[in-house]
């Protein structure tokens, strides 16, 4: 059994695993001290890399290969800490900000230190409140106490660290929205290239990285690269944050290492099905992935594995629905969803997620009509030409494609459902 | 003239806007420091954050209108938030919702008679472990059944959010009882009903 790496200290202090005192206690800025006395920036790069480490906000690039786009001698530079968590089903990054500040806070530093930026801007959600005030408080302590601040540590090494509150717009997950966002403008998503790396915030170069791919860093440098990517599979290495919801007994987040499969994770992890039910359906990645049926449940926890059958561990969000479940309306849920946050600048998904959601919606009230399967259909295709993972682009993010993706995938795998909702030929004379 | 950002608050104000290596970034933050204390933004504050930043009022409420936290007309004084996200849909979040609206009588986004609160659905806060989830001024309270929230709110109305919340609030997200033993080899231990669990260990 793996080690855990993001989530040892909060099980061991429930209480107090977010204070300065107990993160020193438990070793706490040791892998920074160690970084900046005894390591160049680049051996901390080199160690990311060798760890294999994967963003964890959903498209899972290798960290370290993205530290290394950013173009040399170009300075100021910037890292930009992504926790405005809000796919539906996580709640991970939550947990992290809430319980461990400090373990971000030094994770963002290390970072900084390895890439060379002077700014650090951590983007926490609106609506988490709490994260917020224990995140700008850590980062208050971690300055006072010389981790931050000018020259860290008696280094040479600059770097400050502001705590950015969001205020409540989804699409602010998206790394370029997000930096939009944090210019002061509403956030919407920028066509890429060019990629943050070259030209992100104030257009200079920058690094965006997720809060839990980041709360990693001080395990890594602590206990090498190595040690990280001996945990997990190949291509997907280390343990990983899921969070289980929906009809288990025992919802929560769970750090276990990448390559369990789905059953195991459901019975041991989960302790099965509530009211010994049977699993009909599951979200493997957050709401943005193409659902899965009981026959999928031998699969292993893996990026690979996912890639396999066509959907995405994404932001690890676990999704469980039981057989007494019809798939329309938590369906309708997720695309009313995406429908909502929708920037609005791309007209397929301006338009396109708000007419599935009114298609949906009308199938979910019994005032369905037989066409409308197919016109789901059509206008995800229109999104989505394809209808293949990972998906085909008309947007500018991948927004849209993410609302289309619960209906396809669920009207290949639960076309019933869909069906026993519509008026019978009987109903729809009789106009009831 | 004397506004929302005068003595320490201007202060404050001028501070954030130097955090940033622009100042148009301290948008957020200033709606924010007057959301904090009144519970919305008024037309006038928006000249004021205009000013400070040096963009017109038209710009701060263009960008600010896009962000669903922001209010621009006055609000009860405690704001609930049920979570209408996937899980705790699953969980019955939708009900819990109509039954606090029919029980205070208003309507979605409506303020109760005695401007006590004001009820939103939400999208996902984030909280799907604890499902159905509400926030009340943004503090989590999770696994909130659907008879329990109208409860929760006379109490918070009759004890005041503070001392329910110290009580009943969720000041984590959960990590889930048992996790140590799931995670160490060996067979899955038994438990109980994982609500009266978390109440156990929290």
């Amino acid at each position: 059994m793996a080690e855990l790496v993001l989530t040892k200290r909060m099980i061991e202090h429930p209480r107090d695993s977010w204070t300065l005192a107990t993160y020193e206690e438990t070793g706490g800025y040791g892998a920074l001290r160690q970084a900046v006395r005894e390591m160049t920036p680049e051996q901390v790069h080199d160690e990311v890399k060798a760890a294999g480490l994967r963003g964890r906000g959903g498209a899972g690039f290798p960290t370290g290969v993205k530290w290394g786009f950013l173009p040399d001698g170009e300075y100021p530079r910037y890292l930009v800490v992504n926790g405005d968590e809000g796919e539906p089903g996580t709640f991970k990054d939550r947990m992290l900000m809430e319980r461990d500040p400090h373990q971000l806070v030094e994770g963002a530093i290390l970072s900084a230190y390895a890439v060379g930026a002077e700014h650090v801007f951590i983007y926490c959600r609106g609506e988490l409140r709490n994260a917020y005030e224990r995140l700008c408080r850590a980062v208050d302590e971690a300055t006072e106490k010389g981790y931050a601040g000018t020259n860290v540590l008696g280094s040479g090494f600059d770097v400050k660290l502001t705590v950015h509150r969001a205020a409540g717009a989804y699409i602010c997950g998206e790394e370029t929205a997000l930096l939009t966002s944090l210019e002061g403008y509403r956030g919407w998503p920028r066509l890429k290239p060019p990629f943050p790396a070259v030209k992100g915030l104030y257009a200079g170069p920058t690094v965006v990285n997720n809060v839990e791919t980041l709360s990693n860093v001080p395990w890594i440098v602590r206990n090498g690269g190595a040690a990280y990517a001996a945990m997990g599979t190949e291509k997907s290495p280390g343990t990983r944050l899921f969070c289980l919801s929906g009809h288990v007994n025992r919802p929560g987040n769970y750090e276990i290492e990448l390559g369990t499969p789905f059953r195991e994770f459901f019975d041991r992890w989960g302790q099965g099905i509530r009211n010994g039910e049977r699993v009909k359906a599951f979200i493997p990645g957050g709401a943005s992935a193409p659902w899965l049926d009981a026959s999928s449940l031998d699969l292993p926890m893996s990026m690979e594995a996912l890639d396999s059958v066509k959907s995405m561990l994404g932001s690890g969000a676990v999704v469980v629905m039981d057989e007494t479940t019809n798939v329309v309306r938590p369906v309708w849920n997720l695309v009313h969803f995406f429908a909502h946050e929708s920037c609005g600048q791309c007209t397929p998904c301006r338009e396109g997620t708000t007419w599935l959601q009114d298609i949906l919606a009308r199938i979910v009230d019994g005032r369905g009509r037989r066409e409308d399967l197919d016109l789901l259909l059509d206008v995800c295709d229109n999104i989505t030409p394809g209808l293949g993972w990972p998906p085909a682009q008309t947007t500018i993010c991948v927004l849209a494609p993410s609302a289309a993706a619960p209906i396809w995938s669920t009207l290949r795998l639960f076309r019933d459902d869909y069906e026993e909702l519509l008026p019978t030929a009987n109903e729809v004379a009789a106009g009831v | 003239m004397s506004g929302f950002f005068d003595g320490e608050r201007l202060t404050a104000a001028r501070a954030k806007v130097a955090e940033y290596p622009q100042p148009r970034s301290a948008i957020l933050p200033l709606l924010h420091m007057v959301q904090g204390e009144l519970g919305y933004v008024p037309r006038d504050a928006m000249r004021e954050i205009a000013d400070l930043i040096g963009i017109t009022p038209a710009e701060v409420l263009g960008t600010g209108s896009f962000y669903t936290m922001f209010k621009f007309e006055k609000m009860g004084r405690h704001l609930v938030s049920v979570c209408g996200g996937i899980s705790c849909m699953l969980m019955g979040s939708h009900d819990l919702y109509r039954r606090m609206l029919d029980h205070f009588g208003v309507g979605s986004l409506g303020t109760t008679d005695d401007g006590e609160f004001s009820f939103e659905l939400v999208e996902c806060a984030a909280a799907c472990g604890g499902a159905p989830a509400v926030q009340v001024d943004y503090l989590f309270f999770e696994n909130v059944g659907a008879d329990d929230g109208v409860e929760l709110l006379e109490d918070i109305r009759r004890l005041g959010l503070d001392t329910v919340y110290a009580e009943r609030g969720s000041m984590t997200a959960p990590l889930s009882p048992g996790a140590e033993e799931a995670l160490a080899a060996g067979p899955a231990p038994k438990t109980a009903h994982p609500r009266a669990e978390a109440e156990a260990t929290d």
